[in-house]
């Protein structure tokens, strides 16, 4: 039953440690950066002001206009960040996305508030992004937004306005985006050992935000699938030697978890009831979410210190024996698990011997009673 | 067959034991396995077909509980059946058994010639039976455990908790595959036993397996005879003793079968954060300034320093990690840390990391200003807090210590002899323009004497009406002018807030500005730059000092390519250019172009000071110590000519009463300073200039033809348009 596993997380997980999320961002983010390109090119200049012309007002750090409602915005427009940026560098207008603004005096700003305005001005991006659509669908910010919630995240909350960069050089800046709505989050992160890798020492092989979280397919981490299937994301990189073996990390944790209770019924609940809550425990449940440390930490929620406390917080009762009760991904070993060593033993030897003893029996008296028959017979 | 060739082998009480036996036993085996195999398709199958992984584990639970139960009654009853019986027990191994089982063997392989003779039950009966047992044993203890780890780890370690788990499968699975290769091959392979379906067994098969038994029979030995003394007994004391345990152990498995709790039924959250939980108050601040509001009033470690602590130290420095032992989550934590030095920004070890040495993260100049601000007035923990000044100044409380400070008062001014020029500027430069400077902060400019006029912060002669004083003796303002200086102040109002014509300084004469704004009725007006300059208007030269600025800062567009018409590579093509009105830097258009409008490039402020000087000093040529030719103390020339005060002449429109009125801002935003299409339309001459215009024929100007042709960016109205034509057909008059 384990070999299915295995076969399953061997075609999926462990191959390039470098998780398939990265690979897809990065994969969607050549394409989004290499499409406004042709965009470009394709328009005519037509009768727009070319972007000095914006900015011999909008350079203009003090530029300010105020809204009906009071809010007074900004308008100035930092020029050598825009250059510098995946738009700017593509020669991209100012009117390709401000294509509201035709003339001066510009229309009137009506919208209520900034962030209405921000919002709004964000359809403009899938007019030449249209691939990401797709990618969408399902996305937690669309459907909070979609509910009216106003923070949630647009194209240009992560990617910037003005100063759109390429996200591809430098990993960390894709979570302290992210931070900026989620920095209670983000300071686990930081902490952990994989925020510390990323964010401290620049280490490529360490998650950030999206790996785990997906960036435009991004779902919701609350709703029940996210936790179900959470396991299949660490295994990606847990269950691949090739990235584990330098930092001595044990490989076997997908199939020892998958083994015991709680994998189990998880795998399951995959299988089975896709769409369901478990409250059986996955990775996150003992090692943390955001704030996982390594095993030896004596922070870490597993270290076995600390353990008792971490099954606590589903078996509340549990004794201090209760933890022993989970074998730390490793098979049973004479020195780590004698009993269960012995246990096992004894019935490998013993299913084979009472089993074989009672085949040897039953084929020979098979045997012997066609004999004694056909004697019989030959006799009579 | 006829019915005395049949002999009764399982009375119905058996044959209901056993079936219950079966079904039971296939039932928990198949929600065992499938849970032993969980990952096998067939076992997925099973499991959906049971309404998921949750029914399938409660069958298997009802299904334990049966079997105990009846496990024990059979206990009961082989117990009643000893007692009452004088015979010993058909069913129980003895040494004759394994001597049977190895003839068995031997016969089938041909070591002996005859079979062994059984009784009621053979070995291979007697050994399955035994295994049931055992195995029911097993099953039990080990599924306990499983069942309750809870339970059994308060005794037990919890390593047997997987050890049952690797027993209760493997036992499992022997116990199926004994059934089937032993169990099946005896009734449904070797005979068809129908025994356990009709209750009775053919002679033949009687005679074949269990001719002792037979014998038995035909001998009449097996009646049972029934020992009424044991008979007495059981139901006296074993059966009250059995029943009692019965209840016991039934009362137990179903108790913690479903009353004990071994985890939480809730599903526990992984992980306790507040998902939205924006950095942005930070983001604000860094978009639109000061997040404490525009008033450094407001500036405290409650209303907003602490904010920047959260968002870009507490990472480290917080509770979590306190590197360096600094923990700067709270103001306590802070101030005992003794990194911060209040009142003295300069020794706080906080600022001079954040400045001076590689601190990660970088700080943004605004906060560290923000911070620095926040220490020069004693890093006040809330905006209630007294201030105190930075050191080497006199601790000042306002209205309690008011009459004390009076008394330390040691330079009373005389009123009438208080200008601006003469001590209030300086009062301002020591103690306000810091922030109320370039800063602007709350939009006040204190730095010159016509910006405070304009602010409306003084109403001269009503000291307690401006402002100014108001928002000093309230005590809120985060700065304060000790008690003497605000008299001073006080008292410079009161006496009209003079801009005083004497400069103590041997500038006097220049100050002597005949220039009178007709916006602020009381006073003489003093250009800005006396009190910049308060030292005296520094003399600066275009060959020396000014000519330089202009080469470097502004030559690029403004020189060869003249942008805008523009050049400024020489002295006279700058002074040809109407932008420098000589002696008065603020009608210079050169100058508000560059500090106000928002010039593309721009001087710093060291250049456009020097600037503003060379202006004010009547924008000299010649360097007098390097051979020019200049006048130093020359009476500097108000210039009216660059804003427009021709009358309008005609009927018609003019430029300056009608047409300018809407070509500025519509036009001017391009062609302005920047002078797009060498279209510069600030001006009626540069107008001109620009060959945009052909009075008298509307259709030959450009001016009309590239608005009303459709393809130009900014557009006017059919009314603005009409005008100009008409203006245009009047002759254009200026």
């Amino acid at each position: 039953m384990r070999k299915r596993k295995i076969k399953k997380m061997g075609k999926n997980g462990p191959d390039r440690l470098i998780s398939v999320g990265l690979i897809v961002a990065v994969i969607g983010l050549t394409i989004i950066l290499s499409a406004p390109d042709a965009n470009a090119q394709d328009r005519e200049p037509g009768p727009n002001p070319d972007n000095n012309t914006c900015f011999m007002c909008h350079h203009n750090p003090n530029l300010t206009t105020t809204l009906p409602s009071g809010e007074v915005i900004n308008q100035g427009v930092d020029e050598d960040a825009f250059n510098a940026g995946v738009h700017g560098e593509a020669g991209l207008s100012c009117r390709e996305c401000h294509s509201n603004i035709t003339g001066y005096p510009h229309p009137e700003i009506d919208f209520e508030s900034h962030r209405t305005y921000t919002i709004a001005r964000n359809t403009t991006c899938i007019e030449c992004h249209s691939e990401v659509t797709a990618e969408l669908s399902g996305n937690v910010h669309e459907i909070a937004l979609a509910e009216g919630d106003l923070e949630a995240a647009v194209c240009t909350d992560c990617h910037g306005s003005h100063d759109t960069i390429s996200l591809r050089h430098e990993r960390s800046i894709i979570s302290h985006t992210c931070q900026g709505c989620h920095s209670q989050i983000f300071n686990l992160y930081r902490n952990s050992v994989h925020g510390s890798a990323l964010l401290g020492e620049g280490n490529p092989d360490v998650p950030g935000c999206v790996d785990c979280h997906g960036a435009h397919t991004i779902k919701g981490p609350s709703n029940g699938q996210f936790h179900l299937f959470s396991p299949e994301i660490c295994a990606r990189c847990h269950t691949d030697p090739e990235l584990m073996d330098p930092y001595g990390i044990n490989t076997n944790v997908m199939d020892t978890w998958v083994r015991d209770f709680h994998g189990t019924t998880v795998v399951l609940f995959q299988e089975v009831a896709p769409d369901q809550q478990t409250d059986k425990a996955v990775c996150v449940d003992c090692h943390g979410v955001h704030d996982i440390l390594p095993p030896d930490d004596p922070n870490s929620h597993v270290l076995k210190e600390n353990l008792l406390e971490t099954c606590r917080k589903c078996h509340p009762n549990a004794s201090v024996n209760f933890p022993d009760a989970w074998m730390s991904h490793y098979d049973a070993s004479l020195d780590s698990a004698p009993i269960v060593f012995w246990v096992t033993w004894f019935y490998r030897l013993r299913i084979p011997a009472v089993i074989g003893g009672m085949l040897v029996f039953v084929v020979s008296d098979f045997i012997r009673q066609r004999i004694d028959i056909r004697k019989e017979k030959n006799n009579g | 067959m006829d019915r005395s060739s049949l002999f009764l082998r399982f009375p119905l009480r058996y044959r209901i034991e056993h079936w219950i036996l079966a079904v039971n036993f296939t039932l928990i085996a198949f929600t065992g396995l499938v849970q032993f195999f969980a990952d096998a398709t067939f076992s997925q199958w099973v499991i959906s077909l049971f309404g998921g992984i949750e029914n399938v584990r409660h069958t298997h639970h009802v299904c334990a509980i049966i079997m105990i139960a009846q496990t024990l009654v059979h206990l009961g009853v082989t117990q009643y059946r000893a007692f009452m019986t004088l015979k010993p027990s058909t069913i129980a191994p003895g040494w004759q058994d394994a001597v049977n089982a190895m003839q068995a063997y031997a016969y089938n392989f041909g070591l002996s010639k005859e079979k062994p003779k059984e009784g009621r039950y053979t070995f291979a009966e007697k050994a399955e039976y035994w295994a049931v047992i055992w195995g029911t044993v097993i099953m039990a203890v080990t599924g306990f455990m499983m069942w309750n780890p809870v339970a059994t780890t308060k005794i037990l370690p919890g390593e047997v908790i997987p050890a049952a788990k690797v027993a209760h499968g493997l036992e499992a699975i022997l116990a199926v595959l004994a059934i089937i290769v032993w169990h099946f091959y005896f009734v449904l392979i070797k005979h068809l036993n129908t025994s356990m379906f009709t209750g009775y067994m053919t002679e033949k098969q009687m005679m074949e397996d269990h001719p002792l038994e037979l014998a038995d029979i035909r001998f009449g030995l097996k009646q049972t005879v029934v020992d009424p003394a044991g008979k007495k007994r059981f139901w006296q004391f074993l059966f009250p003793q059995y029943l009692f345990i019965c209840v016991i152990i039934m009362g137990w498995v179903i108790w913690f079968a479903y009353f004990e709790k071994t985890s939480v039924e809730e599903i526990v959250p992984p992980e306790n954060v507040t998902i939205f939980s924006p950095t942005t108050e930070d983001q604000e601040f860094r978009m639109h300034g000061n997040a404490c509001g525009d008033s450094v009033d407001d500036i405290s470690w409650d209303s907003c320093v602490s904010q920047v602590f959260t968002v870009f130290c507490n990472g480290c420095h917080g509770i979590v990690s306190s590197r360096g032992n600094l923990d700067l989550t709270s103001y306590d934590s802070m101030m005992e840390s003794g990194v911060v030095v209040p009142g003295n920004p300069d020794a706080s070890r906080l600022l001079r990391k954040l400045t001076e040495e590689n601190h990660v993260p970088d700080f943004p100049l605004e906060e560290i200003t923000r911070l620095y601000v926040w220490l020069v007035h004693g890093a006040p923990e809330t905006t209630d807090d007294e201030w105190v000044y930075p050191s080497g100044e006199p601790m000042i409380a306002f209205n309690e210590d008011g009459t004390e400070e009076l008394e330390s008062d040691d330079e009373t001014e005389d009123a009438t002899s208080l200008t601006w020029a003469s001590g209030i500027a300086e009062i301002f430069e020591e103690s306000c323009v810091s922030c109320h400077g370039t800063m602007q902060l709350g939009g006040l400019d204190l730095s010159t004497y016509d910006a405070l006029m304009d602010s409306g912060a003084v109403v001269p002669g009503n000291a307690s009406g401006s402002n100014l004083i108001q928002k000093m003796e309230v005590g809120t303002h985060q700065a304060t002018l000790s008690a003497d200086k605000l008299e001073t102040v006080r008292n410079w109002i009161e006496a009209g807030a003079p801009a005083g014509d004497i400069v103590p300084e041997p500038v006097e004469e220049e100050v002597d500005e005949p220039e009178e704004l007709d916006e602020e009725p009381e006073e003489i007006e003093e250009p800005a730059e006396v009190e910049e300059f308060s030292e005296g208007i520094p003399e600066f030269y275009w060959d020396t000092d000014i000519g330089e600025i202009f080469q470097d800062q502004c030559a690029s567009c403004h020189g060869a390519a003249a942008m805008g018409g523009l050049d400024v590579r020489t002295y006279d093509s700058l002074m040809d250019s109407d932008l420098i009105v000589s002696g008065d830097p603020d009608a210079s258009p050169l100058v508000e172009k560059i500090e106000v409008e928002g010039h593309p490039g721009t001087l710093s402020s060291e250049d456009l000071s020097m600037i503003r000087a060379w202006i004010w000093n009547n924008a000299p040529e010649f360097n007098p110590a390097s051979g020019g030719a200049v006048e130093e103390d020359e009476e500097p020339e108000p210039a009216e000519e660059p804003e427009p005060v021709e009358e309008p002449e005609a009927a018609g429109y003019t430029w300056t009463n009608d047409i300018f009125a809407f070509l500025d801002g519509t036009c001017t935003g391009c062609h302005g300073a920047g002078a797009m299409g060498d279209v510069d339309l600030t001006s009626y001459s540069s107008m001109m200039d620009s060959g945009v215009m052909a009075p008298g024929d509307p259709d030959g100007s450009r001016l009309v033809t590239a608005i009303r042709d459709g393809s130009h960016f900014a557009q006017l109205s059919d009314e603005e348009i009409q005008m100009l034509i008409d203006w245009i057909i009047s002759g254009a008059a200026e």
